[in-house]
């Protein structure tokens, strides 16, 4: 099963690199979709000087990259918190963050003197203080009313995110119905998941700073291996439980949370992937973290490439197209796993 | 030559909010199997969690393989004392061999990648239970015996020198249950562990345990085997008349 | 709380990582300048010649300034005049940088849109210049601006005198005249709880000048929903119904004929129904606002336009 890990990753990672060369490779010019192999060649002599290599520089390629570092903490966060909750429906989300970060967004969208151009920033920092302050809310409420050995405290922070995240939603319907259309539509394109601009500067301290979170993870992986024993049954094995499962918590959040700085509330990828990874090489974290996170930005880097090529120049929304991807895949890989099972026993 | 002390128990009082049970004094070796006994909600399972260190003690100490169990971090405690509850919410799509691997976690270094050392500890559990063949079969593929044998075969792969059960072989059939008894015995000869068992059938505790522990209402005491009052005390215990306790062999 | 800290810290650090921004500005001395509605300094080496107008009012603003040859994409609301719907069109909402770069303008000019989307045009290299006016004298400055950015400030000086003129004589006509209460149906897709145009809007300041008053005045936003018994209780004197009538569908005041309840009403009853008026010529924040504000006048007092 290791071997199997590793030839998995490694596909997929250059799958990876080949979708995202061809993302590069693909624009739209004057309404028509072109092909330009030589983009490398563009970007090394143009530098920043013509129109087309910035266009090449400062939107395409940061998009690309971009959409890669979105899937990879989605699907990393999805993965641990079904793990932790041992929840297979668990998705990314469920720490209240869509509730908080949309609420964030609403409110930023909400202020009069922000429509558009003012301040572009404030919607990437919103969002992710909203994910922080809605998981830290939620991990609050758990712990305050959780029993230690028991299951009760990951019960305790599903239900706080589920009311956390009601909660958010309805005052963020009251807010919406209020908006005009121009900032309702704006709005609503934010919080189906959409990635737009993005600076190196920002990418890079969001990647770095997911780079450092899926690392601590992966050097917890085997103590996140024990929670398949339960809470208490963890704790025999000499996993702080308790301990382990806030900070993994919060690191999921935070990853969560940069994924949503950068793309909004994309659906789908943090409940999908984890799936298929655990479907192809089993449960054990030592296997899977890398392969989510690899998977989880081919998936995203697949759906933003169609999403913006397919129709150009019009944009369909990315979380369509990561439900239309992914779906079918899990579907697959679901009939393989229930025929499997049915067979035992 | 006489057995090391594992289990050292002085003055322990443990439950929640009250005592369910205090002044306890216990001392167990290597080798040694005790078996608890004791009617239901008297405290059994939190004798035990308390022993394991996943509860703290109300007063008292438990001292185990000569150190105190509140002094010790999650991993050290997880090295010397190990515990079965007896219900099991595993998740049941794992292997035998990886539920078994679980038992390393304690002496896994930074990366969580097994050594040669707990590679091998793993193969002489399995071998040490028998489970050799069902290794690479799922949890969910194999019968409720097969998984007990692998539970106890996870605790085994843990090293630890005492080893705590509640009820293991509850939901076992006849020939089941003996053999885990049997198993018991065996590991308890070959790996001198150290075992301490509640179980709910008498007769089963007097045979398979070298001493048990009555939990009563009015407290706890060791009723050994050659006790004349034996079957009065464990009629006050459970609160039966005496004609109702059966024949303990 | 050990751990939380390592939420805050990226927090902060994401906050000062995005703070610090400046667009490049465009190389070369600039010949033209401008200030935007949001206060942002456009600058263009020489006037505009090749311009991507995404939003409707500039686009007509445009075409009237006789720079409408230009233009060389357009948002897809952008229909007026008819000869704007040849350009090739874009979503003014999710403008992709990609295919506004591609027909290489040296002007971007909107009203509303993504704010990163935007500033991904900006970081192009692209000159970008917002146009969101609320009143009609910011109509007039955004006229000007334009016009000065097309190197047309001649023709943007001679029409805003012509529609100050015109709204003069509008003025003029109506003054001293008893102002009737209107009640403006922006949307009536729920009968129940119209949609209607509050204090501060386009409707609402063009009824103040062509000699009405807008029942819902008081209400702060632009657009904003009441209950029908509301209106009904404040029996205005005329009803406006605005909203783009389909082709052959019921005209504006059988539509109100049919809701009950709403016969009731003193203006549904005698006809004093306004629903001739398209929609765009009362919102549009272009120069056909004065087209609208004159054809309000007239149905508002059609004596004093005799």
């Amino acid at each position: 099963m290791r071997r199997q890990a590793w030839i998995w990753t490694a596909g997929l990672a250059a799958l990876l690199l080949l979708s995202a060369w061809l993302s590069m490779a693909l624009g739209s010019q004057q309404g028509r979709l072109v092909l330009e192999p030589d983009w490398i060649a563009t970007v090394s002599f143009d530098g920043d000087q013509s129109l087309h290599a910035r266009v090449l520089l400062f939107w395409r390629a940061p998009r690309v990259v971009a959409s890669m570092v979105i899937g990879a903490c989605l699907a990393v966060a999805g993965l641990v918190l079904q793990g932790l909750t041992r929840n297979p429906l668990a998705d990314p989300y469920l720490l209240g963050i869509s509730g908080g970060a949309g609420l964030a967004v609403v409110l930023v969208h909400a202020l009069p003197a922000l429509v558009v151009g003012a301040g572009w920033w404030l919607v990437p920092v919103a969002a992710f203080s909203g994910a922080q302050g809605a998981a830290l809310l939620v991990l609050g409420i758990a712990r305050s009313s959780g029993v230690s050995g028991g299951r009760l405290s990951v019960l305790g922070l599903i239900l706080a995110g589920v009311v956390i995240n009601a909660f958010c939603a309805a005052v963020m319907s009251f807010l919406l119905v209020r908006f005009d259309p121009f900032r309702l539509r704006i709005t609503t394109l934010w919080l189906a998941g959409g990635i737009g601009f993005t600076r190196w500067d920002q990418l890079a301290f969001v990647t770095l700073l997911a780079l450092a979170a899926w690392l601590f993870l992966r050097l917890q992986a085997h103590r996140l291996n024990a929670f398949a024993l339960g809470t208490s049954g963890a704790s025999a094995v000499g996993v702080d439980a308790d301990r382990v499962l806030l900070r993994a918590a919060l690191v999921s959040s935070l990853l969560t949370g940069l994924g949503v700085a950068l793309g909004g509330l994309l659906g789908y990828v943090g409940l999908i992937v984890p799936h298929a990874v655990r479907g192809l090489v089993g449960s054990d974290f030592r296997r899977t973290l890398l392969l989510t996170a690899v998977a989880g930005a081919l998936l995203v880097a697949v759906a933003d490439s169609v999403a913006r090529l397919v129709l150009a120049p019009e944009e369909l929304p990315v979380g369509v197209l990561t439900a239309l991807i992914g779906c079918p895949v899990l579907l697959m890989l679901l009939r393989v796993q229930l025929r499997g099972a049915g067979r035992g026993s | 030559m006489t057995a090391a002390t594992v289990l050292e128990a002085r003055d322990l009082a443990c439950g929640y909010d009250a005592p369910l049970v205090s002044g306890l004094d216990l001392t167990l070796s290597q080798g040694q199997a005790l078996a608890v006994v004791g009617p239901n909600g008297v405290g059994k399972t939190t004798l035990l969690r308390t022993l394991a260190g996943q509860l703290p003690p109300l007063t008292g100490t438990v001292h185990v393989g000569g150190a105190d169990l509140a002094r010790q971090s999650h991993l050290q405690r997880a090295k010397r004392v190990t515990i079965l509850l007896q219900e099991d919410p595993g998740d049941h799509s794992l292997t035998v061999r990886e539920l078994v691997e679980l038992g390393r976690t304690p002496h896994l270094g930074l990366w969580g990648r097994p050594g040669p050392e707990d590679l091998q500890a793993v193969e002489q559990a399995l071998q040490a239970c028998h489970l050799e063949e069902l290794a690479h079969r799922r949890l969910d593929r194999v019968s409720g015996g097969e998984r007990q044998r692998a539970r106890i075969a996870m605790t085994l792969a843990q090293q630890t020198a005492l080893l705590l059960l509640d009820e293991p072989a509850s939901h076992l059939d006849l020939r089941r249950r003996v053999e885990l008894f049997e198993l018991l015995t065996t590991l308890r000869r070959q790996r001198h562990l150290a075992l301490v068992m509640v179980l709910h059938d008498l007769p089963e505790a007097y045979q398979e345990a070298d001493r048990v522990l009555v939990l009563g209402q009015s407290g706890a005491a060791e009723v050994p085997a050659g006790d004349p009052e034996r079957r009065g005390k464990l009629a006050r215990a459970f609160e039966v008349p005496e004609e109702r306790i059966p024949g303990l062999g | 709380m050990g751990p939380e800290w390592t939420t805050m810290v990226p927090l902060l650090a994401l906050v000062a990582c995005h703070c610090e921004q400046s667009s490049p500005a465009p190389p070369g001395a600039a010949a033209v300048q401008i200030t935007d509605d949001r206060g942002n300094r456009v600058a263009l080496p020489r006037p505009a010649a090749r311009i991507a107008s995404l939003s409707p009012s500039n686009t007509e603003i445009l075409f009237a300034l006789g720079c409408g040859e230009r233009v060389v994409l357009r948002d897809r609301v952008s229909s007026h005049p008819p000869r704007a719907r040849r350009l090739p069109a874009t979503n003014p909402f999710q403008v992709s940088p990609d295919h506004v770069a591609g027909f290489t303008p040296d002007l971007v000019l909107l009203s509303h849109g993504d704010a990163s989307r935007i500033e991904a045009l900006r970081r192009l290299g692209l000159a970008v210049a917002i146009f969101d006016p609320r009143t009609l004298d910011e109509v007039y400055g955004d006229i000007r601006a334009i016009g000065t950015l097309c190197g047309a400030a001649r023709q943007a000086d001679g029409l805003t005198r012509q529609l100050r003129q015109r709204v003069q004589a509008v003025v003029q006509r109506v003054r001293g005249r008893p102002r009737p209460s209107v009640f403006v149906e922006t949307d009536g897709t729920d009968p129940l709880k119209p949609w209607t145009a509050g204090g501060g809007s386009f409707v609402d300041q063009m009824l103040a000048l062509a000699g009405g008053r807008n029942v819902a005045a008081h209400l702060e936003r632009p657009f904003v929903q009441v209950n029908a018994e509301e209106i009904l209780a404040a029996r205005p004197d005329m009803i406006l119904v605005m909203g783009v009538e389909r082709q052959g569908g019921p005209r504006g005041i059988e539509r109100l004929r049919s809701r009950m309840g709403w016969s009731s009403l003193e203006a549904v009853r005698q006809g004093r129904v306004i629903d001739t008026i398209h929609a765009d010529l009362l919102s549009r924040p272009g120069p056909r606002l004065v087209d609208g504000l004159e054809a309000l006048a007239r149905a508002l007092h059609p004596e004093a336009f005799r």
